[in-house]
């Protein structure tokens, strides 16, 4: 099926970053509803259901359509399995994107999300170079803070965001590994 | 971005694009216009609700139309074919929904536009069907879809989140009723 948007096709060892195409929607659905997931990636910590999950995905390509970049839809090479979303994120309020990303529980542990984040980054880096990259992380979640630190991020603010405590983490250009 | 531009004798519908946004948004900080079609709205919910719309027409192929004046090239409002989460999601039908900004109405700009758009889901979306969900204070509304010949089909629903503020009634009409009727 043909990708519903246009965006650039990033390719990593094992991973693939493109655009998003109907085949996505249902495993993009499922990730949003487990609860290891969500809790830290939905704005009420909770899964999502399949329509408040259809909306952030709406939200997402609605991203690429008035923004130009976006969350991209990423593939796992050896499977072709959509394992999650990685890319810019910067919705109308931001003073500069957020490097987000989001991978379903089957493909944690694998160092998919450092990969991704790295290419992701690149990307961003040299197609919209902003000065620096920001990334919103909740205060609990330990696993996020952990791949910001080896991206490069340092934690430089707290906020309330979401409804919930976060830590804002922020990279430089010219301290993003390369 | 994906889909049609549709004209009429004095609009022009076409897919929401960035440009559109500061006039969306001002849109959002209208209080009588927001008031029934999910509330005052800050910039930033603003630009999700045109985000949404953007990206309805990506995962759908139709979402609603931003609406703009052929005279003057004025963007003033958005309406047209409308189902988030799709068949299996949680709407309750196939809808033409519409809202434009307080400088535009009473001036039949609604009618005109949300014609065109039924038409063109019946048409170019295979809908054999179509509703409105709407506020039963909103009395504007209710007028528009009576004269658009949709009549009350179910009372006191409640649609979906983040659309769940307040309850609806739906109006609607069958394909072959709109089509029989003389326009």
């Amino acid at each position: 099926m043909g990708a519903l948007h246009t965006a650039p096709r990033l390719e990593t060892e094992r991973l693939i970053l493109r655009a998003w195409r109907a085949e996505d929607v249902e495993p993009f659905i499922a990730m949003m509803a487990e609860p290891e997931v969500a809790a830290f990636l939905t704005t009420t910590q909770q899964p999502l259901d399949r329509q408040a999950a259809w909306s952030a995905l709406a939200l997402i390509l609605g991203h690429w359509a008035l923004r130009g970049h976006g969350l991209f839809a990423v593939e796992e090479k050896q499977t072709g399995a959509f394992i999650g979303r990685f890319g810019a994120w910067a919705p109308e309020g931001r003073a500069e994107p957020e490097l987000g990303w989001g991978l379903a529980r089957a493909a944690w542990g694998k160092g998919y999300a450092v990969e991704a984040a790295r290419a992701a980054g690149d990307w961003i880096f040299a197609a919209l170079a902003p000065p620096r990259l920001s990334s919103f992380i909740h205060a609990a979640n330990a696993r996020s803070q952990a791949l910001a630190a080896r991206l490069g991020f340092r934690a430089e603010a707290e906020t309330y965001h979401a409804g919930a405590p976060h830590q804002i983490w922020r990279v430089a250009k010219a301290d993003w590994p390369r | 971005m994906n889909g049609p531009t549709l004209t009429t004798a004095r609009l022009i519908l076409r897919p929401p694009t960035h440009a559109d946004f500061d006039d969306y948004a001002q849109m959002g900080a209208e209080e009588e216009t927001m008031r029934f079609i999910g509330g005052l709205a800050p910039r930033d919910a603003s630009w999700r609700a045109m985000a949404s719309l953007a990206g309805s027409w990506a995962l759908l192929g139709y979402g609603m139309f931003s609406v703009l004046r052929r005279d003057t090239g004025e963007w003033i409002g958005r309406l047209g074919p409308w189902r988030p989460g799709g068949k299996e999601g949680g709407w309750p039908g196939d809808e033409v929904g519409w809202g434009l900004k307080a400088s535009a109405m009473g001036q039949g700009f609604a009618q005109e536009g949300a014609s065109a758009a039924i038409d063109w889901a019946f048409d170019t979306l295979g809908w054999e069907h179509v509703i409105h969900c709407i506020d039963k204070k909103n009395a504007p509304s209710i007028a528009l879809a009576e004269r658009l010949g949709s009549t009350l089909e179910r009372e006191d629903l409640t649609l979906p989140a983040p659309f769940d503020a307040h309850k609806v009634d739906i109006y609607g009409q069958s394909k072959a009723a709109w089509r029989a009727r003389a326009r």
